[in-house]
């Protein structure tokens, strides 16, 4: 009843704009065009001048506010419902925004509620926008100024943020949703007074969704205590420790594994931990995480071999769904274990010591893994029995999982691995190869996969992504690869061409080489759907070059920053 | 099985039903599903559906979408970290007068697929503006009176030079 009253007097409202509109235009046009006055003319027609002066400025003005007002009436978002405004508010707070400092930041929602009145009661009453926060034991005035959400004891003098105001202002209008916290620790930096501060967000009954710490080795107490805090309610958690000095026996003083697996983690579905050493024999022992999606481990400095990590890989097999592991060293110790089945892990990344991951390769089985990433193996790589024992263990695991893997990225590894891998029956699932090595002491001739020939045993490849520094002569090969594959599936083989390619940026030095290799990728731009050099994107329609500004439906991406 | 739709001015679409299905006031005129929703049931087809509030050329955007959409489903749960496929952000573009006309359409049709999409679309042309900005592209009039924006001011502290740049 009350929306039929308010549209009727805002039809009738209308009506009378039109009425007055239409005597505004017919007055208008009943103004007969003045003359331009080149002389002076006598003092009573100065005095009229003046008057149509005036008047001729004061239409002006409001004609410009009739434009104004016409603007503000009719502009599509004053008629957007309140609801549909928020979500439009939720998509811009996930938004990643080029600063002034040209580094990436999450968009900042205080802009939209410097619009306007209806803007900013919108904004201030969707609790999401405002549910992320940084509290730094310590951080500097930079800091403090670019980020928005930095809400703790910055060493200069701040009093906005040192009496606490952002942070009243951001834990209030952030309500009751769960809240995301980014936690600094710098070495050396008095922690105190930031877990005070969380233990009086918890007290407040805020639960903690996200947590991302970011320690230095000094300052475990405080690491452990923040985590103590959050261990119920947390669902999203990253742990990165730093040591203050080279010594990577630092690492393995302290919080540990043990510190943080052997206690109940009910929520958790995202664990990330950085620095964090796996003891052989835990103190306690393991508790199961039930509900864990995602474990990604940083192992680079401390000595965890596959002995350590199997007891953690075993918490949460029946729901894992991606892997990725960055082992430390190259452990060469044969050791006899049970298979770990992963029925929903889709995604496996592996990096780092050699033996590890066949070790892990040979006892992993699952059925829906469609992504597999190995790269930069540390050991011996260059001896063939050892490579030999990669390839097989990879082939290995992907024919006993009978699993159909579309993204297959070896990266910086001997092409004898891709020799091993392109015979197979598992190549012919393969959509999308990463390949190629980047500064390793790898022969430029044996460190990727034979692109001429060694495509053409993937069938089903769509998608090449160059992880190399490229020569005329490779990029030339790669041509040849793309233009035999069309020509075959245009001649009716079951070979599907190269529709998108990515590589890294020219590396030529001389001005001929440059443009030799730009000539290529022109060409290569034509016979593609889609291809990116380096920040750069192949625009066919308009040939040329644009910044390429991610998305698409690429099977390759990158890692993605998961920092808060 | 086809349905007619009528625009605003009165050009007609015929769709198939599959592309129809995607338009939810349509679907339930067609069918009569939602009767208790008030909708008036198409008891012929060959009659068409009035849509009295979107015009020839967003319909027709409309129905492009749909089109796309008819064998698939699209993003529809609101999870703002997934990402649209390209083809979607290819079709809503970067102009912020037609994405705004297509998002009032998709929610007087319900079309909760394509009102999200618009939704991204205009976060995407918001991004990286200062409120300055936002203003100025949409035709709002900063209405914020002296005393709120002394203390908007004062809560902003010292990142006001990227809100009100000079």
């Amino acid at each position: 009843m009350e929306q039929h009253s308010h549209m009727t007097l805002h039809a009738a409202k209308l009506q009378a704009t039109v009425d007055a509109a239409k005597t505004l235009v017919d007055t208008l046009g009943d103004i007969p065009v003045r003359t331009i006055i080149r002389s002076r003319g006598p003092k009573s027609l100065n005095a009229v001048l003046h008057d149509v002066y005036e008047l001729e400025d004061t239409v002006q003005r409001l004609l410009r506010k009739v434009d104004e007002l016409r603007n503000r009436l009719f502009s599509p978002t004053a008629r957007l419902p309140d609801e549909i405004l928020q979500e439009i508010f939720l998509y811009c707070r996930d938004a990643i925004v080029q600063t002034r400092t040209s580094t990436p930041d999450r968009f900042n929602p205080e802009v939209l509620t410097h619009v306007c009145r209806r803007w900013r009661m919108i904004a201030l009453d969707t609790g999401v926008l405002w549910a992320q926060s940084t509290l730094a034991a310590t951080s500097s005035l930079q800091e403090s100024r670019l980020n928005p959400r930095h809400m703790l004891l910055p060493v200069e003098r701040f009093s906005y943020i040192r009496n606490g105001q952002r942070r009243l202002a951001l834990l209030d209008r952030s309500k009751e949703v769960p809240l995301s916290l980014y936690l600094k620790f710098p070495s050396g930096s008095n922690t105190q007074p930031l877990t005070d501060e969380l233990s009086r967000i918890v007290r407040r009954e805020r639960q903690i969704d996200r947590l991302n710490i970011r320690a230095s080795i000094d300052c475990d107490d405080a690491t452990s205590a923040s985590l103590a805090l959050a261990q119920h309610t947390v669902r999203w958690l990253k742990i990165t420790r730093r040591r203050k000095h080279s010594n990577p026996a630092e690492l393995v003083r302290g919080i540990n594994g043990s510190d943080i697996l052997s206690k109940e983690w009910p929520r958790l579905r995202h664990l990330v931990l950085d620095g964090i050493s796996l003891p052989r024999d835990p103190a306690s022992p393991y508790l199961l995480l039930s509900d864990l999606r995602t474990l990604d481990l940083s192992l680079a400095g401390l000595a965890v071999d596959i002995v350590c990590l199997i007891p953690v890989l075993s918490l949460c097999n029946p729901t894992l769904e991606r892997l990725t592991i960055r082992f430390g060293y190259a452990s060469q110790r044969l050791v006899s274990l049970d298979y770990i089945i992963y029925p929903r892990l889709r995604r496996l990344e592996l990096s780092g010591g050699q033996g590890n991951i066949i070790q892990l390769l040979e006892r992993i089985r699952a059925p829906s893994l469609t992504a597999l990433y190995i790269g930069n193996l540390l050991g011996e790589s260059q001896r063939l029995a050892v490579i030999n024992s990669v390839g097989s263990a990879l082939i290995s695991l992907l024919q006993a999982s009978g699993c159909a893997v579309r993204l297959l990225s070896l990266t910086e590894v001997s092409g004898a691995i891709w020799r091993a891998f392109a015979g197979t029956s598992a190549a012919i699932t393969v959509h999308s190869i990463r390949y190629g090595s980047w500064g390793t002491g790898l022969q430029a001739d044996d460190d990727a996969i034979e692109l001429e020939n060694g495509l053409l045993q993937f069938p089903n490849l769509e998608e090449l992504c160059e992880n190399r520094q490229h020569t005329v002569q490779s990029l030339r090969n790669l041509l040849s690869c793309v233009k035999v594959r069309k020509r075959l599936h245009g001649n009716g083989v079951m070979m599907k061409p190269i529709r998108r390619l990515a590589m890294r940026a020219p590396f030529e030095e001389t001005a001929r080489g440059l443009k030799t290799e730009a000539d290529i990728q022109m060409q290569l731009g034509q016979l593609v759907d889609e291809m990116v050099v380096g920040d750069l994107q192949w625009h066919r329609a308009t040939n040329q070059w644009l910044s390429y500004q991610g998305g698409g439906d690429w099977l390759y991406k990158r890692p993605e920053d998961q920092d808060i | 099985m086809s349905i007619t739709l009528i625009s605003k001015e009165g050009a007609q679409f015929l769709v198939s039903k599959p592309v129809a299905d995607r338009i939810g006031v349509v679907r339930d005129c067609a069918y009569g599903a939602d009767f208790w929703l008030g909708y008036a049931v198409a008891t012929d087809d060959s009659m068409g559906i009035t849509l009295a509030n979107v015009t020839s050329s967003i319909l027709s955007k409309i129905l492009v979408w749909c089109e796309h959409y008819k064998d698939m489903e699209p993003l529809v749960d609101g999870d703002s970290n997934m990402e649209f496929p390209e083809w979607d952000m290819a079709y809503i573009g970067h102009d912020m007068n037609q994405i705004l006309f297509v998002l009032e359409a998709a929610d007087y049709l319900h079309i909760p697929g394509l009102l999200l999409l618009a939704c991204k679309g205009i976060a995407d042309v918001l991004d990286g503006r200062n409120p300055r900005g936002i203003c100025d592209l949409l035709g709002i009039v900063m209405d914020f009176s002296h005393r709120q924006e002394v203390d908007m001011d004062k809560e902003n502290g010292y990142w006001r030079w990227f809100l009100h740049p000079t």
